[in-house]
């Protein structure tokens, strides 16, 4: 579904990623780790072209999306993608936020996308804040919202960038088990998190970056019990 | 963006219509008396501040402008069979005016001088003026001949022939400003020991103002014959025509009666300032200044109401990855900001006239301040869209809006809130700023204020006025402002 093919990218001077080549088939779980600074997220970034890769390829159900000539918008329908500042519209009402794209992109009539975006937020435990604003909602019902809002417009993906890294302890469950449900529904996810206990039981695969390349790449259980490198060991004796 | 472009699109068919159409005054086959025959009126340029040449009046409680060069003008119309049209403006962009086309004729006490005849053609002289020295009456005794000017400082009505009389006076620093009053007041003050000036003007001064005394025992000496009729130049027809119907008046002294009469009735609007103190002007000229007020709410309205359009249209271009449009928006900004609003107006309404387009004076108002407020709005809202955060572009675009739905739908209506209250800020600033149309002749409440010193021979207390109206209209402003920027911060 998603192939990354010898990546890199620059910021100036500044070499994040150095050569990141995978795939990520359809269904598949994989979860992204390693130490700040390792370019998990600009990786994630690349993924959906929010970031221009210096070089290399994005392929993406059969179309680079480097390809200057196709439409980035239209491919972006395809590929949800979850922020670790929820990014709301805060002048939008919690049902708005979640129908605002089908309405005006996919041009859903608003009463289909208003039932759609119900269901959706029923699924993430929200039926009951349709008319509230962004502002009165806290941090893990914030990210439950954005799910739902990134689930509206139907995609074949979802990034997640450190979704739960702005909440509070209290609330990291609540969007870890709505993710939980999204991955058991056969979601193709592409997770950035320092969750290490979601990376062992939900993960298919973990990704494990450092200094802007893979340096692993495994199943959780084997990445956990018997990691290969000295650099995934000494990451994870210090966040165990 | 789709949007965005209508509005762009309705704004230039709003001016366009605003405009109108080009006009064909440099076509020469047609003539210049076919093509004011045709279009049914003659359009006259002169500087209401004149009397009794042309000054505002007011006759049944309207606002009027008379005089002896308006009886004249009228004459002339009359010939030509076509209504008459007044502009009044400042005398020193009375030519660049006629040259331009805006108007078809300069009757302004307006003598025929060398320098001036290089850019425009004059009649015979219709009467003949004499220039006389005014001074502080307590000075009298000092000035008994024009050599007692030498060492003095000497004020004169701005690109009038009294200014060129006077540089050629030996010894004498000159203060050449447009009002007439202001020179006045300037004698008053003390900043200035003498004025120069026509002596049925001075005698209209001297007679309101007891400290001024005109100086009758010397005549200064003349540059040119007298008052003329100025036109365009290559319109030997119309000029033929304009001497034609002068030359038995002059004969048969006609336009001295005409000339005695106007003095009388400058003289006779003077007596609502002598009576009931200072501010007595009102009770006459309230009418006036409440319709200054209403034409500077309009065009500071519609200067910011266009301008926010121009404003958005440009920070958008500012904020484009394409680089040439981000390089034009910010030349357009740069040069707006950089060069005075005073020059920017003159351009508009003398320059565009050249290029065929004909504007009213409250239009060229309009476009200057439109085209100027433009510049500093785009700033404006080029900042409140930065200032709302980078994630929210982010997030549209991840859920696959391009980035006119994006700006649409997510990023300008926050910007709002952080543009309205500069924006008010702007519309204050711009009724402030736009009393600088008046000298295009918009009878704005500043105009008001100039006209009404005019008349009256009050040089300072309608500017008291002007400035209450004014400061009257920026609170009351900025406290409603206050209240919708509370109410907007109570919905966030």
């Amino acid at each position: 579904m998603l192939n990354i093919k010898k990546l890199e990218k620059s910021f100036g001077t500044n070499h994040v990623l150095k050569g990141i080549t995978t795939t990520v088939a359809k269904g598949e779980v994989v979860v992204v780790i390693g130490p700040s600074g390792s370019g998990k997220s600009t990786l994630l970034r690349c993924m959906n072209l929010l970031e221009v890769p210096t070089s290399g390829a994005v392929i993406f159900e059969g179309i680079n999306l480097m390809d200057k000539t196709i439409e980035i918008d239209k491919i972006r329908q395809k590929i949800g993608m979850v922020f670790q500042h929820f990014n709301l519209f805060p002048h939008k009402t919690i049902l708005e936020n979640v129908t605002l794209s089908p309405i005006k992109v996919k041009k859903v009539e608003k009463a289909v996308a208003d039932k759609f975006g119900k269901e959706l937020l029923d699924k993430v435990g929200l039926s009951d804040k349709y008319d509230s604003y962004p502002s009165s909602l806290s941090g893990g019902q914030k990210q439950r919202v954005a799910i739902a809002r990134a689930l509206a417009m139907e995609p074949d993906v979802m990034l997640f960038d450190e979704p739960t890294s702005a909440l509070d302890p209290e609330m990291v469950k609540e969007v870890l088990t709505v993710m939980q449900d999204l991955a058991k529904e056969g979601m193709t996810m592409v997770v950035v998190t320092h969750e290490m206990g979601f990376a062992r039981e939900v993960g298919d695969r973990v990704l494990f970056m450092d200094d802007g390349l893979i340096v692993e790449d495994q199943k959780p259980k084997a990445f956990f019990e018997t990691p290969k490198t000295a650099r995934a060991k000494d990451f994870l004796s210090k966040v165990l | 963006m789709k949007k965005i472009m209508n509005m762009m699109i309705s704004l230039v068919v709003i001016l366009t219509l605003f405009v109108g159409i080009p006009t064909n005054s440099i076509s020469a086959d047609s003539g210049k008396i076919a093509q004011i025959q045709k279009n049914g009126k003659m359009v006259l340029g002169t500087s209401a501040d004149y009397p009794p040449y042309e000054f505002h009046t007011t006759i049944d409680g309207k606002d009027v402008i008379s005089g002896f060069d308006i009886e004249i003008a009228k004459l002339i119309a009359d010939e030509l069979g076509v209504e008459l049209e007044i502009k009044d403006m400042e005398f020193s962009g009375l030519l660049a005016a006629l040259q331009s086309g805006t108007i078809d004729i300069v009757i302004a006490g307006m003598q025929g001088t060398e320098e001036r005849k290089k850019s425009v053609d004059f009649s015979i002289p219709y009467y003949k003026s004499v220039n006389r020295v005014m001074v502080r009456t307590e000075d009298a005794e000092k000035y008994q001949t024009i050599s007692d000017l030498n060492g003095t400082t000497v004020g004169v009505q701005q690109g009038t022939v009294q200014e060129t009389i006077a540089r050629e006076i030996e010894g004498v620093k000159i203060r050449a400003i447009a009002n007439l009053l202001n020179i006045s007041q300037d004698l008053l003050n003390g900043n200035i020991d003498a004025m120069i000036l026509e002596e049925a003007i001075g005698a209209n001064l001297a007679k309101s103002n007891p400290k001024f005394s005109v100086q009758m025992g010397f005549v200064v000496p003349s540059v040119a014959e007298g008052g003329s009729v100025a036109v365009a130049k290559g319109n030997e027809d119309f000029l033929a025509k304009i001497n034609q119907v002068l030359e038995p008046k002059i004969a048969d002294g006609s336009i001295l009666q005409l000339y005695v009469e106007a003095g009388e009735l400058a003289s006779s609007g003077e007596e609502i300032s002598s009576e009931g103190g200072s501010f007595a002007f009102l009770s006459v000229y309230w009418p006036m200044i409440l319709k200054g007020t209403g034409m500077t709410v309009f065009v500071a309205f519609l200067g910011v109401l266009f301008g926010s359009i121009l404003g958005l249209f440009l920070s958008l271009l500012k904020l484009s990855k394409i680089k040439l449009l981000d390089l034009l928006a910010t030349a357009y900004i740069e040069v707006v900001r950089g060069t005075p609003i005073l020059i920017q107006i003159y351009i508009i309404f003398y320059g565009l006239p050249s290029l065929g387009f004909k504007l009213l004076p409250v239009v060229a108002g309009i476009i200057a301040i439109t085209l100027n407020s433009g510049a500093y709005v785009s700033e404006i809202i080029r900042a409140g869209i930065n200032a709302v955060d980078e994630g929210q572009l982010e997030a549209g675009q991840s859920l696959g809006m391009s980035y006119g739905i994006s700006m649409r739908e997510i990023i300008l209506p926050q910007a709002i809130k952080n543009i309205l209250p500069a924006l008010g800020n702007e519309f204050i600033t711009i009724i402030k700023e736009s009393s600088i149309i008046s000298i295009i002749g918009v009878m704005d409440i500043m105009y008001a204020a100039n006209t009404i010193r005019g008349n009256t021979y009050q040089p300072f207390t309608p500017l008291i006025v002007a400035a209450a109206i004014y400061f009257v209209l920026t609170f009351s402003l900025s406290r409603v402002l206050a209240i919708v920027e509370r109410k907007l911060n109570k919905d966030a």
